[in-house]
């Protein structure tokens, strides 16, 4: 009798702060889609900023769209060669010394804080090599910061779904690099795409490392790779911490949630459909 | 053809070795030459002291680290108690009490929220947490250690339920037959079994979200205050990323404040590897 | 016309060497003071030995005696899961370990235990390998498909679905897949690791045919835990126990009169 009360405390107990939790994390995303919802316009998504503070009238277009070239050109540096690096550890390496040892280090440094990229960056690219505030500069900060990410996603991937076929092709006298480009890479697209997309909003939602290497409060669409751009996670730092539109704020934090959702379901049904599920696999 | 397009992966593969290879060694050797002016010229004794304060802009600089360690390892230990309480509940919850698709629902929800923006995070926490704090502990400012501990652990919450979940996930796979026909109930067999069995692999989990935690920097930042204070629970703080990303741009390459920024984030590196160290001697051998 | 060109080369004797006696054959293997490390244990200890060819030869033992690892020697693809290979291994007069290990395992093909077919087609699975050793025509290379397939007995199940995933075939499939997957590379030597051992009765007594059939063109070794499978198409047996060799020689010898202690009692074991 006594052991049935216990249970059920026990129970209650984690059934309580179990609930606590998940409410929590769902209130991340009710707060900002619920809230936010009501500052969502044409005009917000597609207009300049404009107002005086800056930011509190107008939209953020330039911020969406520095958010995603700084995206899009990270995912390219780092994804490519985090994937090149998988390649190497899985493949080339497995159960090699140096293998081990490289891939301790790719732990380290996945769990490197991100503002120690932003403070080598600050002052080795724009002090030491010259290089002005820039999209390339903010861009090779993220790299840095996603490649040991991707590396290690990768790996786990060529690990999981390419060795077996890898050793078994190599037995066939087939070259390690035919096998990757024949085989192991068409066989690893879907996850790879999804690994390079994961540290790809890792890299978008990132404000340390770009802090003084890139990001600026207004600027228009960069035409190039060596101008100055607008992201929405600094955007939104700056408006919540100056305090002058909450309003904003939560508009700007909708739109980056939003983004973040989309890409997210995105990858999902490009995996999905490459394995033939349809969109039955959405919630996993 | 072939041949050709061999080579060029064979040297793409190499050339990315190389390139990754020489990137982390240039941070690892920069940060520690970067440290050298400060420590020669402030010394470790003006660097970590009981006595002086953080004010790199006097007529008189002092540049004491000791607060912003403090603060950093307070918030960081605060928040990974905070995740592991609600977290483990939750990992619990989610594997014995909620039918398996609507607790998958809530896992993909959880690896969402992994993905969310630190400046989200600090956002909410500022709008919401901030005043919350501010109009019932009737405090001066909401923005305090606690807060950020909070805010913090909200943010490690997916890490601690899916490194939990997956242990007990282990444990279930192996166990929970057997007690079943022993006819024990759920809860007997997470106090005696689970919990015993996954001891060792939680405290690794937990230390690696401690190592995450101690290198945030945004929402931390947003929530703290950033005075360079000891902490109090209900006081203002800072931590060491957060008066990095605070000061770095206002300062000149050569300066020896700058330097001063650079001992700090060697020291958060070498807090951040002892960590590392320890995790993996607590997981042993089972995996990696 | 044509087709019958082509059949004849790719079944015939293409790998076929004529001696200087006039004799046609295809490749001994000669082993000589073998062995094989992993890390720092060592997993073979002094073999030696000679396989003939024309024939086939079953290698037994208990699981775990080092046999898998002799059939990965020969191929060298113990070095590709970072094992070390010390010794000689001959084929013929070459040795194989001073040779490029990619042209050595054109000749030496090898099926894994439980092999995996690759995730492409059916077609493809022969085409990926072809296109890679040979330059043939399209014409050709679906010959060639159509021919290899027809080798092992896969071709009349599988004609309508050359283009579907491979993956979908069943156990017994894959393995012959698999088969034909080494035969298309043209090789001297056919390696097989219990190339039965997830199948049915009926599957194996196919593929057991197909090997009786294959053995007049290649020098065939199979590992195999099966000893009524080794007593029905082996023409010689070595059995191995913890990395060495302990007994070799003609199958009907060795399990009519077992001169070691351990031969007996591994057949006594294995039959009950």
């Amino acid at each position: 009798m006594k052991r049935k009360v216990l249970d059920n405390l026990i129970k209650s107990i984690l059934i309580f702060l179990g609930l606590i939790a998940v409410g929590l994390t769902l209130f991340v995303f009710i707060y900002v889609l619920y809230r936010g919802r009501r500052v969502i316009s044409i005009r917000f998504l597609l207009d300049n900023p404009s107002g005086i503070p800056f930011g509190t009238a107008g939209g953020v277009f330039p911020a969406i769209i520095g958010t995603l070239m700084l995206g899009g050109l990270s995912a390219l540096i780092g994804g490519l060669l985090g994937i090149l690096n998988g390649l190497y550890l899985s493949l080339y390496s497995k159960g090699t010394k140096s293998g081990r040892i490289l891939l301790h280090l790719i732990t380290i440094l996945s769990g490197l804080p991100s503002i120690i990229f932003g403070l080598i960056a600050y002052t080795l690219l724009i002090y030491k090599l010259g290089m002005g505030k820039s999209l390339l500069c903010s861009a090779i900060t993220i790299s840095a910061m996603i490649l040991p990410f991707i590396t290690i996603r990768a790996k786990k991937i060529f690990d999981e779904k390419g060795y077996t076929f890898f050793i078994e092709s190599e037995s066939l006298g087939l070259s390690k690099p035919y096998i990757i480009r024949k085989l192991i890479i068409p066989n690893c697209l879907g996850e790879l795409v999804g690994a390079v997309s994961l540290g790809m909003l890792y890299g978008m939602g990132a404000v340390a490392p770009i802090l003084y290497t890139g990001v600026v409060m207004n600027a228009p669409i960069p035409t190039s790779v060596n101008s100055p751009f607008m992201s929405l996670p600094y955007h939104l730092y700056m408006l919540a911490n100056s305090g002058y539109s909450d309003e904003y704020a939560l508009g700007t934090a909708f739109v980056l949630l939003a983004m973040l959702i989309i890409i997210e379901i995105l990858c999902h049904l490009f995996a999905s459909f490459r394995e033939g599920v349809g969109f039955k696999r959405i919630f996993r | 053809m072939i041949k050709v397009k061999d080579r060029v992966l064979k040297g793409m593969v190499y050339i990315s070795l190389g390139v990754t290879i020489f990137l982390f060694a240039l941070i690892f050797i920069y940060l520690i030459i970067k440290s050298i002016p400060a420590i020669n010229n402030i010394g470790l004794g003006g660097l970590i002291n009981l006595k002086e304060k953080w004010y790199p802009i006097g007529a008189t600089p002092t540049f004491n680290l000791l607060p912003a360690i403090c603060g950093t390892l307070y918030t960081s230990f605060l928040a990974t108690i905070f995740a592991f309480i609600f977290g483990l509940s939750a990992a619990l919850m989610l594997n014995f009490y909620l039918p398996e698709k609507f607790a998958n629902i809530i896992f993909s929800f959880l690896d969402m929220l992994a993905g969310v923006p630190s400046v989200v995070f600090g956002f909410i926490g500022l709008s919401t947490l901030v005043p919350f704090l501010l109009k019932h502990f009737n405090l001066s400012t909401g923005q305090c250690i606690l807060a950020a501990s909070i805010v913090l652990g909200v943010m490690l919450l997916p890490f601690i339920i899916s490194t939990c979940s997956e242990s007990i996930k282990l444990v279930r796979d192996r166990y929970e037959g057997m007690s079943k026909n022993a006819g024990i109930s759920k809860e007997y067999f997470i106090i005696h079994i689970v919990f015993t069995s996954i001891k060792r692999s939680i405290l690794a989990g937990l230390v690696m979200a401690l190592g995450r935690a101690i290198g945030e920097t945004m929402a931390v930042m947003m929530v703290i205050g950033n005075s360079a204070i000891f902490p109090k629970l209900l006081g203002r703080g800072q931590t060491i990323p957060g008066i990095t990303a605070l000061e770095m741009g206002s300062i000149g390459i050569n300066e020896i404040h700058l330097s001063a920024l650079y001992v700090a984030n060697l020291i958060l590196l070498i807090i951040l590897l002892i960590l590392i160290l320890v995790s993996q001697l607590l997981k042993g051998n089972d995996r990696i | 016309m044509f087709i019958e060109i082509i059949t004849y080369r790719v079944v015939g004797c293409s790998n076929i060497k004529i001696r200087k006696d006039g004799s046609l054959t295809v490749a001994n293997i000669i082993v000589k003071n073998l062995n094989v490390f992993y890390g720092k244990k060592q997993v073979l200890k002094n073999i030696d030995t000679k396989i003939n060819s024309g024939r086939i030869t079953a290698i037994i033992g208990q699981s775990g005696c080092g046999k898998s690892t002799f059939l990965k020697s020969i191929n060298r693809i113990v070095e590709e899961e970072n094992g070390r290979i010390n010794g000689h291994i001959y084929l013929d007069e070459e040795d194989i370990l001073k040779e490029d290990s990619q042209i050595l395992r054109r000749k030496i093909g090898l099926v894994f235990q439980q092999p995996e077919a690759f995730p492409m087609s059916i077609e493809k699975n022969l085409s990926y390998i072809m296109n890679y050793h040979f330059n043939y025509k399209k014409l050709e290379l679906k010959e060639r498909i159509k021919t290899y397939l027809q080798m092992v007995g896969l071709y009349g199940e599988v004609k309508e679905e050359l283009s579907n995933p491979a993956k979908n075939l069943s156990g017994g499939q894959k393995q012959r897949l698999a088969i034909a997957r080494c035969l298309c590379l043209n090789p001297e030597v056919l390696l097989l690791d219990e190339p039965c051992s997830a199948l049915d009765l009926k599957n194996t007594l196919d593929i057991e045919k197909m090997l009786l059939e294959l053995k007049k063109k290649y020098t065939i070794v199979l590992v195999t835990h099966n000893l009524s499978q080794a007593k029905r198409i082996a023409d010689d047996v070595i059995f191995m126990s913890e990395g060495e060799i302990v007994e070799e020689g003609s199958s009907k010898d060795i399990f009519s009169q077992p001169k070691s202690r351990k031969m007996r009692e591994y057949i006594e074991y294995m039959e009950g």
